[in-house]
C-alpha cells in the first residue's frame, strides 16, 4: 500500500515515468481509437460502446469521492437518471437542443451530492453510505410517481441532440462519448498527482495531517462527491441521448452496484482502472451467456475475490508485471525504484 | 388511525427491532455496520420456505435450519471477508463497506438462483386469529412480539451480566485499547456477528409468514432496521427498538394519510434531518474516557 | 532518444489494436445471414428478471410453433429458426441486445420481456425497418406514435380490459371503484388506461393507492381503501407476493366487496398458494383463457405432448403461439423475407385470423392504423376464482363480446 505514496521525484527515474503524461495519453487515445474503430461495424455496436462509455463515467465518479477521498455515495443511479432527464425534459417540454440538459444535469446533480454530503459530515462512512441508499430508493418512486414532470413509468423521450442546425446521429454520439471518456480519465488522471489530489488522498488516509495544514477536509471530501456526482450525471446524458428514451427503470438499484464495482474491479490506482473495469462488465454482460441467470451473483463474487485477494484490481495484478518489463527493457534497474 | 394499522405498526416495529437490535450488536462489538443483515433474514426466511413449500419438511426443522445458516454465514462473512479486509486496510472502514455490500448482492442472487425468483408463501407458527374489535390480530403477530421482547430483554441481560457482553462493548468502544488490555477482541467480534445472523434469521422466519420472502426483500429490510439504528441511536440496549416503533409509525401513518410515495420521501426525509441534527439518534452514547 | 522509444511502442500498441478491430469486424460479417437459407426470427425474452415468470411461458409456445412450421415445409421454401437474447427487462440492454439480433440475421423480431423492454425497442424496429411483434405486452404505448411503423401488438390492450370491466361492473350494478395497483413500471402504466374506462362508463373512483412491490405490509393502504367505502375493487399487479398480500388483507378487512384484478394472477399457480385458504373466492379476473374455444383446446393437448414445467396452459403461451403464425402468414403472403417493407404491407393485410386464445369468435386483423391486432373485448374472458383459490368457471354476469 505504501509504494503509491513514494513521493513522485524519487521514481522520476525511470523514462517511463518522466513521460507518463505523454504515454498514457497516447495509450488512452489509442484505446479509444480501437474502441472507435470497433464501433464504426455493425449498428448495435455503437450502443455497446456508448454503454461502456456510459459505464465508464459512472466508474470515473465512483473514482474521485470514494478512491481518492474515501467517500462512499451510493446515490449514481439518481445522478444517472438526472442526467437523463435533464436530456430529456429540455428537449421534449422546452423544445431546445438536448445538449443543454447536460450543464443542468451537472448543476442539479452536484447540488444534491453537496448536501448529502453536509448533513452527513460529520458522520463515518456506514452513514453516508446508507442516506444516500435511501435517497436512490426515494429517486426511484419519484421518477415512477410524479408523472407529470418524468412521465411516470414510460418515462419520456429524448431527441438526438441538434447544434447549428445540425442533427447528430448514432455514430456522432458515439465519438463524442469516447471523446469524453478520454478526456475526463486524463484530467482525472492528472488530477490524481496534482497538488489538489495529493491532498484528497491524504484525507482518505491521515485525515489529522490534512486539518493540521488549514484545509477543511470535510470540504474536499463534499467537493470531490459533487465533482463524482457531475461526471455520473454526463454518463445518464449520454446514455439517454443515444437510447432516445429515459425510463425508470434504467436507474434502478443495480446501477450503484455496477458503480462501485467497476472501479474496483479495474483497479483503484488510476482512473483507467475503471475504464477497464466498465469495458468488463460490459462485454461480460453482453457476451456471456451462461451468466444471463446469475450474473451479479457472478460479479459479487468476483468483487469479493477482488477485495479479498486482489485490493488492487486487475491494473494492481499488472503493475508488478510491467515493472519487470520496464526494468528488462532499460537494461539497468534504478536501486530501491519503488519499494 | 385505525386499530388494525396500529397491530401492523407493532408487527413492523418488532421486526425492525431485531433487524435493528442485530446491528447494534456489530456495531457496538466490531464497528461495522452490517448491511448484509437483511438479506441475511430473508436468505434464513427463503430457505425455510423452500423446504416447507417444495419439499414439505415440518416448519420447526426448516425455520430451525434456517436460522442456523443465517448464524453460520454471517460468522463466515466476518471470519473470510470483514476480518481480513479489516486487518490489511488497518481498520478503514471503506474496503469493509464495500465488502458487506457486496455480500448483500451475493447473497440476494443466491438465494434467487437456489430458491428461485418467485416468492416464497412463510409458514406461521401459530396460525389462530383473534378479533379484538375492529382489529384482527394474528397468533403469529404474538409470537413475534413475544420474542421481540424477549430477545431484547435476553441481551440486555447478557451484555450486563456476561463477561463476553462488557468485553463486547469494550471493543466497541476502541478496540487498539481493548486489545492492548487483553480482550480477545477477535472471538468477540466473531459472537457480535453470530448473535446479530442469530437475530435476523429469527426475525426473517418469523415474518416471512405475514408476507411470504422474495430473494428482492432482503435489502428492504436492511434500510427500515437501518432506519431504526439511525432514530434510536446506539444509547441503550433498547433504543433500536424505540427507533423502530417510531419508524414502523412513520412509515404506517404517512401512507395512511397521503398514500404511498410519500412514505419513502418522509423516510428519507427523517433520516436526512436526524443526521442533520442528531446525528447520534435520540439515546446518545454517553462518552466514556 | 528514450521518447522516441515511447512514440515507437506506442505506435506498435495502435497499430495492434487497429487490427484486433479489424478483425472484430470481419468476425460480424461472416456471422451476419443476408438471404441465406433460413428465416430468422429473434427474439428478446427476459430469463432472469421481472418478466421472466411469464415469458417462459410464450418461449415453449413459440417454439411449438417453429417446429410445427418446419415439419410442415418452413415458409417460402425455407426453414425457420430462432434467435435468443434476454435483457432480464433490464431496458438499458434492450435496444443494443435488439440490434445484435438483427445484426446476427434476424429477419423478424419477437419482443417477449415486460412491456417497457417493448417500448425501449421501439426505436430499433422503426431505424432498422424490421418487423417487430410483441406478443404478450398489453401497453398501448408500445404502438403509440411517433415510432410506430412497423411494431405490433396483439392485444385487447389495457383499454380493452378497462372497457370489458366497466361494462361488467355497470351491468352488475356497481358504482364505487376502489383502485389498488402495485409501483411497477408496467403496471402503473395500466393505471390511467384502466381507470379511465371504468370512469368514463359513468363509475366514481374512490380511491386509487399505491403498494410498493415487494411490500411486506399493506394494512394502511387497505384501511385507506376502506375508508372510502367502495363497492368494489380493482388489485394491478404482475401478481406474486404483492397479489397475495393485497388479496389477503381484502379478504380479511372487507369480504364482502367484489374484487378484480389483472391477468396476471390466473396464470399464477404460484401466487394462489401464498392468499389464505378462500382468499381468493369470487375474485373476477381478466383472463384469456375459454374452454369453449375449440383451437384452444386442440393448442392445449399440442402444449401437452410437450411435456415440461412450461407446458401449462396459459394466455402467454397461446399469445406466442398465435405470434408465430401471424408472422408466418405475412412472410408467406411476402413471399419471403427479403423485402423488408413488403414484410410489413403483408402484416398490415392481415384480417380475420383466427386466434388460439379468446372466446370462439375472437379474431386479429392490422393495417396501416391499427397495430393492436385484436378486433374486439371477446379476446377477453372474464373468469372467477372458487373456493379452492383456483380459477373455476366464467363470470356468469358479464363476458365481452365482439
Amino acid at each position: 500500500m505504501t509504494t503509491r505514496t513514494t513521493p513522485v521525484a524519487a521514481r522520476g527515474t525511470s523514462p517511463l515515468a518522466r513521460h507518463r503524461w505523454a504515454v498514457e495519453a497516447v495509450a488512452a487515445a489509442v484505446f479509444a481509437l480501437a474502441l472507435v474503430a470497433y464501433g464504426s461495424g455493425a449498428s448495435f455496436r455503437q450502443d455497446y460502446v456508448v454503454l461502456i462509455c456510459t459505464y465508464s463515467l459512472l466508474a470515473l465518479g465512483m473514482y474521485i469521492p470514494y478512491i481518492m477521498s474515501g467517500s462512499l455515495s451510493l446515490a449514481y443511479n439518481a445522478y444517472l437518471g438526472i442526467g437523463a432527464y435533464a436530456c430529456g425534459l429540455i428537449s421534449t417540454r422546452a423544445g431546445w437542443s438536448s445538449l443543454w440538459g447536460v450543464p443542468i444535469g451537472i448543476v442539479l446533480s452536484a447540488a444534491i451530492a453537496v448536501v448529502l454530503g453536509l448533513a452527513t459530515r460529520r458522520l463515518t462512512g456506514f452513514y453516508l453510505a446508507g442516506v444516500t441508499l435511501l435517497f436512490a430508493v426515494a429517486f426511484q418512486v419519484f421518477l415512477l410517481d410524479r408523472v407529470s414532470l418524468t412521465g411516470g413509468p414510460v418515462g419520456m423521450p429524448v431527441r438526438r441532440p441538434h447544434a447549428f442546425g445540425y442533427t447528430f446521429t448514432r455514430y456522432d454520439i458515439m465519438i463524442g462519448a469516447v471523446v469524453l471518456v478520454w478526456i475526463v480519465g486524463l484530467l482525472l488522471s492528472r488530477l490524481r498527482q496534482s497538488p489538489f489530489g495529493v491532498v484528497v488522498r491524504l484525507r482518505k488516509d491521515v485525515p489529522q495531517v490534512v486539518e493540521s495544514s488549514g484545509i477543511s477536509s470535510g470540504t474536499i471530501g463534499v467537493v470531490s462527491l459533487a465533482v463524482g456526482a457531475a461526471i455520473g450525471s454526463v454518463g445518464g446524458s449520454l446514455f439517454g441521448m443515444m437510447g432516445g428514451v429515459a425510463q425508470p427503470e434504467s436507474f434502478g438499484l443495480h446501477i450503484i452496484f455496477l458503480a462501485i464495482f467497476m472501479p474496483l474491479l479495474g483497479g483503484q490506482r488510476s482512473p483507467w482502472g475503471a475504464v477497464i473495469g466498465a469495458v468488463l462488465v460490459v462485454v461480460f454482460t453482453f457476451e456471456l451467456h451462461i451468466l444471463s441467470d446469475a450474473g451479479t451473483l457472478f460479479f459479487a463474487i468476483a468483487i469479493l475475490l477482488v477485495l479479498r485477494f486482489a485490493p488492487l484490481g486487475l491494473l494492481g495484478l499488472g503493475t508488478p508485471l510491467l515493472r519487470l518489463l520496464t526494468r528488462l527493457r532499460m537494461g539497468r534497474t534504478p536501486g530501491g525504484e519503488g519499494s | 388511525m385505525p386499530v388494525q394499522l396500529w397491530v401492523s405498526v407493532v408487527e413492523l416495529g418488532c421486526f425492525a427491532g431485531l433487524i435493528a437490535l442485530g446491528f447494534f450488536l456489530v456495531l457496538r462489538g466490531a464497528d461495522v455496520f452490517m448491511f448484509a443483515l437483511g438479506p441475511l433474514a430473508m436468505f434464513g426466511a427463503m430457505f425455510g420456505a423452500f423446504q416447507v413449500s417444495r419439499n414439505g419438511w415440518p416448519l420447526p426443522i426448516a425455520a430451525l435450519i434456517g436460522v442456523a445458516i443465517a448464524v453460520a454465514l454471517s460468522g463466515l462473512t466476518e471470519l473470510l471477508i470483514v476480518r481480513p479486509i479489516h486487518r490489511r486496510t488497518g481498520g478503514q472502514e471503506n474496503p469493509s463497506i464495500v465488502a458487506i455490500v457486496a455480500i448483500l448482492f451475493a447473497l440476494e442472487q443466491l438465494a434467487g438462483t437456489l430458491f428461485g425468483r418467485t416468492p416464497l408463501p412463510g409458514t406461521p407458527f401459530w396460525s389462530a386469529q383473534f378479533r379484538w374489535g375492529e382489529a384482527v390480530i394474528s397468533g403469529q403477530s404474538i409470537v413475534l412480539v413475544a420474542v421481540t421482547v424477549l430477545a431484547f430483554a435476553g441481551v440486555a441481560l447478557w451484555l450486563r451480566r456476561s463477561a463476553n457482553g462488557r468485553m463486547l462493548r469494550a471493543v466497541g468502544d476502541n478496540e487498539h485499547a481493548a486489545r492492548t488490555l487483553g480482550v480477545p477482541v477477535d472471538r468477540i467480534r466473531l459472537i457480535a456477528f453470530c448473535l446479530a445472523g442469530l437475530l435476523a434469521g429469527v426475525a426473517g422466519s418469523l415474518f416471512a409468514a405475514k408476507a411470504g420472502v422474495s430473494f428482492t426483500s432482503g435489502l428492504q429490510w436492511t434500510l427500515v432496521g437501518f432506519l431504526a439504528v439511525i432514530v434510536g441511536g446506539l444509547g441503550n440496549v433498547w433504543a433500536p427498538l424505540v427507533g423502530a416503533v417510531l419508524v414502523a409509525t412513520l412509515q404506517t401513518w404517512s401512507v395512511f394519510e397521503f398514500g404511498h410515495a410519500m412514505r419513502d420521501y418522509l423516510t428519507f426525509a427523517v433520516a436526512f434531518l436526524f443526521f442533520a441534527f442528531r446525528p447520534k439518534g435520540i439515546f446518545q452514547t454517553k462518552v466514556r474516557i | 532518444m528514450k521518447s522516441l522509444q515511447t512514440f515507437r511502442r506506442a505506435a506498435v500498441i495502435t497499430v495492434a489494436a487497429l487490427a484486433l478491430a479489424a478483425c472484430g469486424s470481419d468476425d460480424e460479417k461472416s456471422g451476419s445471414d443476408p438471404g441465406g437459407d433460413t428465416i430468422v426470427l429473434g427474439m428478446v425474452t427476459d430469463t432472469s428478471g421481472g418478466a421472466a415468470g411469464y415469458a417462459s411461458y410464450t418461449s415453449v409456445a413459440i417454439d411449438l410453433a417453429i417446429k410445427e412450421i418446419n415439419a410442415a415445409g418452413g415458409l417460402a421454401g425455407k426453414q425457420v429458426s430462432l434467435i435468443t437474447e434476454s435483457d432480464g427487462s433490464d431496458t438499458t440492454q434492450t435496444p443494443t441486445l435488439t440490434r445484435r439480433l438483427i445484426e446476427n440475421g434476424a429477419d423478424v423480431i419477437l419482443l417477449n420481456s415486460g412491456s417497457a423492454s417493448a417500448i425501449a425497442a421501439k426505436g430499433v424496429c422503426v431505424e432498422e425497418k424490421i418487423l417487430c411483434v410483441a406478443p404478450t405486452n398489453l401497453s398501448a404505448d408500445i404502438i403509440k406514435p411517433p415510432d410506430n411503423d412497423n411494431i405490433y401488438i396483439l392485444g385487447p390492450t389495457s383499454a380493452g380490459i378497462g372497457e370489458s370491466f366497466a361494462a361488467g361492473m355497470k351491468k352488475a350494478g356497481y358504482s364505487k371503484l376502489a383502485v389498488i395497483a402495485d409501483d411497477v413500471p408496467t403496471i402503473q402504466g395500466y393505471v390511467p388506461v384502466l381507470v379511465g374506462a371504468i370512469t368514463g362508463a359513468g363509475l366514481t373512483s374512490v380511491a386509487e393507492e399505491k403498494v410498493p412491490a415487494d411490500a411486506a405490509d399493506v394494512s394502511a393502504q387497505i384501511a385507506r381503501v376502506k375508508e372510502a367505502a367502495p363497492d368494489v375493487i380493482l388489485v394491478m399487479s404482475l401478481g406474486g407476493q404483492t397479489e397475495a398480500l393485497v388479496q389477503n388483507a381484502l379478504h380479511q378487512q372487507l369480504p364482502d366487496v367484489q374484487r378484480f384484478s389483472l391477468a396476471s394472477i390466473g396464470n399464477q399457480p404460484t401466487t394462489w398458494a401464498l392468499a389464505d385458504p378462500g382468499a381468493l373466492e369470487g375474485l373476477v379476473y381478466a383472463g384469456s383463457i375459454d374452454p369453449g374455444n375449440p383451437r384452444t383446446t386442440e393448442f392445449a393437448a399440442k402444449l401437452a405432448a410437450v411435456g415440461g414445467d412450461k407446458s401449462a396452459l396459459t394466455a402467454y403461451g397461446t399469445q406466442g403461439y398465435d405470434s408465430v403464425y401471424l408472422v408466418a402468414e405475412a412472410i408467406k403472403k411476402a413471399g419471403g423475407v427479403a423485402d423488408k417493407s413488403k414484410l410489413n404491407e403483408t402484416f398490415q393485410q392481415i384480417s380475420g385470423y383466427q386466434a388460439h386464445y379468446g372466446q370462439s369468435d375472437f379474431t386479429m386483423s392490422f393495417g396501416p392504423d391499427k397495430h393492436v391486432g385484436s378486433d374486439g373485448n371477446c379476446g377477453l374472458v372474464l373468469a372467477q376464482f372458487g373456493a379452492d383459490n383456483k380459477p373455476g368457471a366464467p363470470w356468469s354476469v358479464y363476458q365481452p363480446t365482439c
